[in-house]
């Protein structure tokens, strides 16, 4: 099947035999055992599969719930996909919501809201597996290309359902709508004859080979000019071409326009008839009188072997057939090979979201907003992030001006942030670890077998002295002693004797020594725990 | 086969030494996260970590510089260039070129080159022999052939080429001392700093112990700080290396190493035995399918069935040459996997916030005065996040506007009901537009109505917003410049995906596999274009220019890939490879050449299959609504008046007679067509102009004369009374304000002109024909019930008769028509025929002139129905009547009755059961039909 190509002039015409290789095949009257597959990157629509039709309206539904159309195509195709039992026609009347959502599913309903917020790609993906459609086989080669539109559309154009909804509009009859397929497939190729320049096939079947030699619809328009008195000033101006032009003052126009069409008319003959290696069969309408001009390709076919004694010998006047050569039927080694192929079961389609998430930073920041409101900023909140990279009392302004570097802090709240600070360092436990008679490491990274890393906000030593702190923007918890006793218990392990610990919060400057002793029963029955669950 | 990573880190461990003081120098973050994990796998103790850091960290610890952000940088280059080539350009329209030259600097210094030489205008040839002599004869040979080219054109740009070119290298001086005087530099800046000055810190303490692992095409730079440390440190360099690409001249991938390998400092870095897994046993599938979905979908049932067959997500990566499908990625395998971690992050351009935005951004560029344009405003009406403090409010505005068509809308009227409403609704100009922004995308992150994900956009925002306030002040010269800045820098921001890091299913682009192995992995989009990527960023510094200073080049960047390609697969004992099998329009992007060469060269076995799902058609069955009693009950309610609908209009018949479902759709179900504001002066619009006009100009004159009656003397003066019509008809379509005059500019214009045309067309035809009686108007309400021989017995037309006038015994139907439509039809029965051409014009005034005969009960004189159209106001030959098989009705009365009769039956099968509601077969019908997706035509 692959050899064979079928070379059409439109893809109107493309789109006919498609739908009539399509039908015959489903019909009773395929042969057993026969392939009869096609593929096509211009002719097969999209549009014509229910499951887009269904994710369109359900675009334009959620574009606008009150339009009364998308309502009724949305319910009417989401009975006709799900075949619900219920008559068809039903589902067409939209005016009750009750019974109107009565007919989709219940996550459509509930996520309306949620879903308009997804990028259109998102969204589309969504509403797949919303509507169920991911377990339709026969419509899984739509959803693809539907989707792929959506992704180019979306990666080209602003993300929004009118946008796209638009541009659909716009274009769902060209080829940007259009089904794509593998070429690497046993099937049958139909393409137009223009898409064929330059390549070869076995066999060429050319089915309709009766275009018109001159312009025969959409008349292009000429530009024009004349030196006759009327048109004399009038500069270029466009004329819609036609055979009335040629008793006209623009005639010279006309006869080169008309000229270059049957150029290119005939060029484009010469190019489909020169495409076959084998085989090429044509098929065209007899002419209805014997002696018309020749304006269409078919007529001209036509004359040409009527009017040549040697090509009439092989015309079949009866059947109206002329033929050259004899059709064999290809020996194995010379059908082309194709690959192997595999069949897309389910279109897989899950939500992402519940798996992974976009790191949270905002919510903290806007909860603080919403305490006190806009104008007036909590400095609190970025001094846990100036002691995440300080490390002596004279490294205050670098670190500083970093966090502005960044985009967190705006130069005019600065000096707001080192008054915070220097509040802080009234503090002289704090500020005696900024001194620098201690060895400082901020954010420092050990390594505990098995567990991974602990990152150490910020670390003090000298010699077997070791001095650990966490700062924390919350409010005090539980949670902080035991994780500042966990890193004590690691720097134990590591050989330091002297180890203390404290909390900083650094919303109000509190500081918490944390004491091994007091809480040490609990590490041991957390050690436990861990001891009884390995074992 | 154990990971690259996995050996050193062992290696490292298995020396028992303390760690703290050794430096370990990456390509990239992600290398760091897996060794430490590795590191952790190894040891028995709790330990320091030794410092991980990435190539860029490291060199910048040796600089006190400070590197700013992007927007920074290229903001004080549009200073420096500003001053430097007086520069008219406004800072957002020189942004994409400021980028542009502050990355071939940024390559310049990385590539230590002379920048002095580089940007000589070299059209003089004579200086390259003298002053060049560190080129090489081919380097020289590619510079003589760019400026020979050059000196040889005299064209414009090429003039201006070279006068940009002179420029360059003082701008590039004046840049680099602007930023070392603040203490800034960009990075190439930095690394070249630091390059050059390392002897300096000789026997400082420094950084202790470093190593460099897992490099490739280093920059000049790199490569010099890198020889340095080895040299006077005695770093081990690792180099992730098979003798596959090693070995074989023609690979590409392995290109940098093999002139690392030649050279004097680096040669005795290489391992004695060069690693050999890429040809060992490893099973390798290939796929193929149409576009890039194709490939998502089948990535996930591939994933799916490996997984069932034991492998581990954990040990399994996915990578994606491509960024485009990240998103139909994670919804394609996130169904099949705990968990999973991406490297990428979220496009903040694919976010609810970001439309947003625009949209604001275009409702302030379309307002006019104090009124806001109709299109953002319904769009804003509708975003998420407007209707999400009060969903009615703002759906209530929104009907408001589309009921009272309102094109332009007061800000008034939008700027109450909630707090982002007032926020957003009023004006603002590019000097404040950015606390305008900032105010809104604050109160978007206090709403409590929002989740997470949409604080998390307004975070990512308002730093856009405040970093740009901090650079750029709030000087913009238009909104349309700040937005075009703004949509540069929201480009290519993303909010990174947190997750566990090293748990689950890893997606990661290309780039991020530098040094990471997989038992599993799985590569998408393997075709030209993304691997190796076409993505070139665009320079001043042409490719010869290039070439001869060893700058990088696209085959530099093939080279990179190669290895990229290559690498990630050397390890894996699973290899799936995807690629899209479909070229674009172009032809361009076939299979990858990668893979390709694995396919033919390496020897290795490969399955290669092709996704192909047979096409399974669809009977598009047909929709037939039978009359059941249902159905039966809606359509006797035709017959019922009420204040809106009074009996079955023509046009109603008509759309029957076209199509009975369309009927059905349209007058039984009452599917109607959803609202807009409608701003183009359609043809419909147009008609109702003209017919507004026309039935006023009427009724006040009758008012006027207390008198029906129309005198040649009337029409003195319709002129003017025609403009003031007109302009009250125009306000009360649009809604405007009554005391103030119309703007009429663009297409209302040239609608005026056409109905004034037209009217006046009509005036002078009444003029001529007066004196006449006007019968009526506009008449509404008529209704004649016509008797049924079947149920339900009758059936009640109405209607609107544009017109009826007297002259004599001669009584005229009028019907303006602004379209196209003719007089002439064939016969009365060709005004029922179905699917063929209709003359629906003669049909409705065929029905007017029953309706009104029935009414008034004429019998005797004449009646005329007619049109006043195009085709009768403008000709001269042409005169008033429709036109039956070429012969003018001058009479309508004896046609009446067979009229009537067909109406009858139509009508008789509009009420009967027989007839079901179904699709014309004519798919021409179809082409302008509301309900067109209903039956897919």
């Amino acid at each position: 099947m692959k050899d064979i190509a079928i070379l059409v002039r439109k893809n109107s015409e493309g789109q006919r035999i498609v739908a009539h290789i399509l039908a015959y095949r489903n019909s009773e009257r395929a042969k057993p055992g026969i392939n009869y597959d096609v593929i096509s990157n211009e002719s097969l629509r999209i549009d014509s599969a229910a499951s887009v039709n269904l994710l369109l309206a359900a675009l334009r539904y959620l574009h606008n719930p009150a339009d009364a159309i998308a309502r009724a195509q949305l319910a009417f195709e989401a009975n006709r996909i799900h075949k619900s039992g219920r008559p068809l026609a039903e589902a067409l009347e939209v005016s009750n919501q009750a019974l109107f959502e009565s007919y989709l599913p219940d996550d459509f309903t509930r996520q309306k809201t949620t879903l308009r917020k997804l990028p259109l790609l998102e969204l589309t993906e969504t509403l797949i597996q919303v509507f169920g459609l991911h377990k339709i086989e026969g419509e899984l080669v739509f959803l693809q290309a539907f989707q792929d539109i959506v992704l180019s559309f979306s990666s080209r154009e602003r993300n929004d359902i009118l946008e796209f909804l638009t541009w659909w509009d716009e274009n769902r009859h060209t080829e940007k709508a259009s089904l794509k397929s593998p070429g690497d497939v046993d099937a049958a190729q139909i393409l137009t004859i223009h898409k064929a320049k330059g390549l070869q096939f076995k066999v060429v079947l050319i089915p309709f080979c009766s275009w018109e030699l001159d312009h025969a619809n959409n008349m292009p328009a000429l530009w024009v000019k004349s030196d006759e008195d009327v048109y004399k000033d009038a500069g270029y101006v466009p004329v819609r071409y036609s055979s009335k032009l040629a008793d006209t003052c623009f005639s010279e126009y006309y006869k080169e326009e008309f000229a270059r069409c049957y150029l290119d008319n005939l060029n484009l003959l010469y190019v489909a008839f020169t495409r076959a290696e084998n085989g090429l069969l044509v098929t065209a309408p007899a002419p209805k009188k014997a002696n018309s001009q020749a304006k269409s390709v078919s007529r001209l076919l036509h004359k040409a072997i009527q009017a040549n004694p040697e090509l009439m010998k092989s015309w079949d006047k009866v059947n109206q057939v002329w033929m050259n050569g004899e059709l064999h039927t290809p020996e194995p080694d010379q059908v082309s090979n194709s690959l192997a192929t595999v069949v897309l079961r389910a279109y897989p389609v899950s939500n992402w979201r519940d798996k992974l998430v976009v790191r949270h930073a905002g919510t903290f920041f806007f909860e603080k907003e919403k305490e006190s409101p806009f104008q007036k900023i909590e400095y609190g909140i970025y001094l846990h992030a100036v002691l995440s990279v300080l490390r002596y009392h004279d490294e205050v302004d670098s670190g500083l001006e970093s966090l502005v570097n960044s985009g967190l802090i705006i130069q005019r709240e600065l000096d707001q942030v080192k008054t915070e600070l220097s509040k802080l360092f009234e503090n002289p436990i704090v500020s005696s670890w900024f001194d620098r008679s201690w060895t400082v490491q901020t954010e420092v990274s050990l390594l505990v077998p098995g567990e991974g890393e602990s990152r150490v906000d910020r670390l003090m030593m000298q010699g077997k002295k070791a001095v650990v702190v966490d700062f924390k923007t919350g409010v005090p918890a539980k949670e902080d002693q035991r994780q500042v006793l966990n890193y004590m218990d690691i720097l134990r392990k590591m050989n330091f004797t002297d180890v203390e610990g404290y909390l900083l919060y650094t919303r109000k400057g509190e500081v918490m020594e944390v004491k091994s002793g007091k809480t040490k029963s609990k590490r041991k029955t957390d050690d436990s725990q861990l001891d009884l669950g390995l074992s | 086969m154990t990971p690259f990573l996995y050996n050193i880190a062992n290696e490292l461990i298995a020396r028992k030494k303390p760690l703290q003081h050794v430096t370990l120098v990456f390509p990239n973050r992600r290398a760091t996260l897996y060794f430490r994990k590795y590191l952790t796998d190894c040891i028995q103790n709790p330990v320091f970590s030794p410092k991980l850091l990435t190539i860029e960290e490291f060199i910048s610890g040796f600089s006190t510089w400070r590197v700013p952000d992007r927007l920074e940088l290229v903001h004080r280059l549009y200073t420096v260039y500003g001053n430097e080539v007086n520069l008219e350009e406004a800072f957002d329209r020189f942004y994409y070129w400021g980028e542009m030259l502050l990355r071939d600097f940024d390559e310049i210094d990385k590539y230590l080159v002379n920048a002095g030489h580089l940007f000589k205008d070299l059209s003089n040839l004579k200086e390259l022999d003298t002053q060049f002599d560190y080129l090489t004869p081919d380097h020289k040979e590619y510079l003589m052939n760019f400026w020979g080219s050059i000196r040889a054109g005299t064209s414009e740009n090429k003039q201006k080429f070279v006068e940009v070119w002179r420029s360059l290298g003082t701008v590039y001086t004046k840049f680099r001392s602007e930023l070392s005087g603040a203490g800034l530099a960009y990075e190439g800046m930095l690394h070249r700093h630091v390059a050059d000055n390392l002897s300096l810190r000789d026997d400082e303490s420094g950084p202790g112990e470093v190593s460099f692992i897992g490099f490739n095409a280093l920059t000049k730079a790199e490569e010099k700080i890198i020889a340095w440390f080895v040299e006077k440190k005695a770093s081990n360099v690792y180099w992730d290396v098979d003798e596959y690409y090693l070995n074989t001249e023609w690979q590409e991938a392995g290109e940098f190493f093999r002139k690392y390998m030649n050279d004097p400092v680096f040669r005795k870095t290489f391992p004695s035995d060069i690693p050999a897994n890429l040809r060992k046993e490893k099973t390798v599938q290939v796929f193929g399918a149409a576009q890039p979905v194709g490939q998502v979908k089948l990535l996930g049932q591939v994933l799916e069935e490996a997984l069932s067959k034991g492998v581990k997500p954990d040990e399994t990566v996915v990578v994606l040459p491509d960024e485009k499908v990240l998103l139909p990625v994670l919804h394609s395998v996130s169904g099949f996997v705990d968990s999973l971690n991406v490297t990428m992050g979220f496009p903040l351009s694919s976010t609810p916030l970001f439309n947003l935005i625009e949209l604001i951004m275009d409702l302030q560029i379309g307002r006019r005065g104090d009124y806001f344009n109709h299109r953002p405003v319904i769009a804003l009406l509708g975003h998420p996040y407007s209707t999400a403090p009060d969903p009615n409010a703002a759906h209530a505005k929104r009907k408001e506007i589309l009921e009272k068509n309102w094109v332009y809308i007061p800000k008034n009227f939008l700027a109450s009901s909630t707090d982002l409403h007032r926020l957003m609704f009023v004006d603002t100009d590019e000097k404040s537009i950015i606390p305008y922004l900032r105010a809104i995308i604050l109160c978007i992150g206090s709403m409590a109505e929002i989740g997470k994900m949409d604080k998390e956009y307004a975070y990512y925002f308002l730093k856009v917003i405040n970093r740009m306030e901090e650079v750029l002040g709030h000087d913009y010269s238009s909104l349309q410049s700040f937005l075009k800045l703004f949509r540069q820098l929201v480009r290519f921001q993303k909010i990174p995906f947190s997750g566990e890091p090293l748990r689950g299913l890893q997606v990661m682009g290309m780039l991020e596999t530098r040094n990471l192995d997989f038992k599993n992995v799985f590569i998408l989009s393997l075709n030209e274009g993304s691997l190796p990527s076409y993505e070139t960023k665009g320079s001043y510094i042409p490719y010869s220019v290039r070439k001869a200073y060893a700058l990088p080049t696209v085959e530099h960047q093939d080279a990179m890939y190669a290895y990229l390609f290559y690498r990630s697969v050397q390890r894996a004992q699973n290899v799936f490879l995807f690629y899209n099998t479909e070229t674009d329009v172009l032809g361009q992007g076939e299979m990858s050449r990668f893979l390709r060469q694995l396919i033919y060269e390496s020897g290795l076995k490969l399955e290669h299959r092709i996704l192909n799902n047979t096409i399974h058609p669809h009977q598009i069955e047909p929709i037939i609504i039978p009359k059941d009693s249902k159905v039966l009950e809606a359509l006797n309610k035709l017959n019922e008046g009420s204040a809106r609908f009074r009996g079955i209009s023509p046009s109603a018949l008509s759309v029957y007679l076209d199509c009975r479902l369309q009927f059905y759709l349209k007058h039984i179900l009452k599917i109607r067509e959803a609202n807009e504001v409608e701003e183009d002066l359609d043809a419909r619009v147009f008609g109702n102009l003209l017919h507004e006009v026309m039935e006023k100009f009427y009724v006040q004159l009758v008012d006027r004369k207390k008198s029906k009656l129309v005198e040649v003397t009337d029409f003195d003066h319709a002129d003017d009374q025609l403009s003031k019509l007109l302009d009250d008809a125009v306000k009360q379509l649009y809604h405007l304000d009554p005391g103030k005059p119309v703007d009429y500019d663009g297409q209302r214009l040239i609608v005026r002109e056409i109905v004034k045309r037209f009217a006046n067309q009509i005036f002078e035809a009444d003029r001529k024909r007066a004196p006449f009686v006007i019968e009526g108007t506009e008449l509404e309400g008529l209704v004649y019930t016509l008797q049924l021989n079947t149920e339900p017995g009758k059936a009640v037309l109405g209607g609107k008769i544009d017109r009826v006038d007297r002259k004599g015994d001669e009584i005229r139907i009028i019907d303006y028509k602004t379209g196209m439509d003719k007089s002439e039809f064939e016969s009365i029965e060709s005004l029922f025929v179905r699917e063929k051409k209709r003359n629906k014009a003669a049909f409705q005034t065929m029905v007017y002139a029953l309706m009104y005969v029935r009414n008034t009960g004429i019998g005797k004189g004449r009646v005329v129905p007619g049109l006043l159209s195009r085709s009768n106001l403008f000709d001269d030959a042409s005169s008033f009547g429709l036109i039956m098989n070429k012969q003018i009705i001058t009479n309508a009365l004896p046609l009446l009755p067979e009229f009537e009769m067909h109406l009858k039956s139509l009508l008789e099968e509009l009420f009967g059961t027989d007839q079901p509601f179904d699709q014309t077969t004519d798919t021409n019908t179809c082409r302008l039909c509301p309900y067109n997706r209903i039956c897919y035509r």
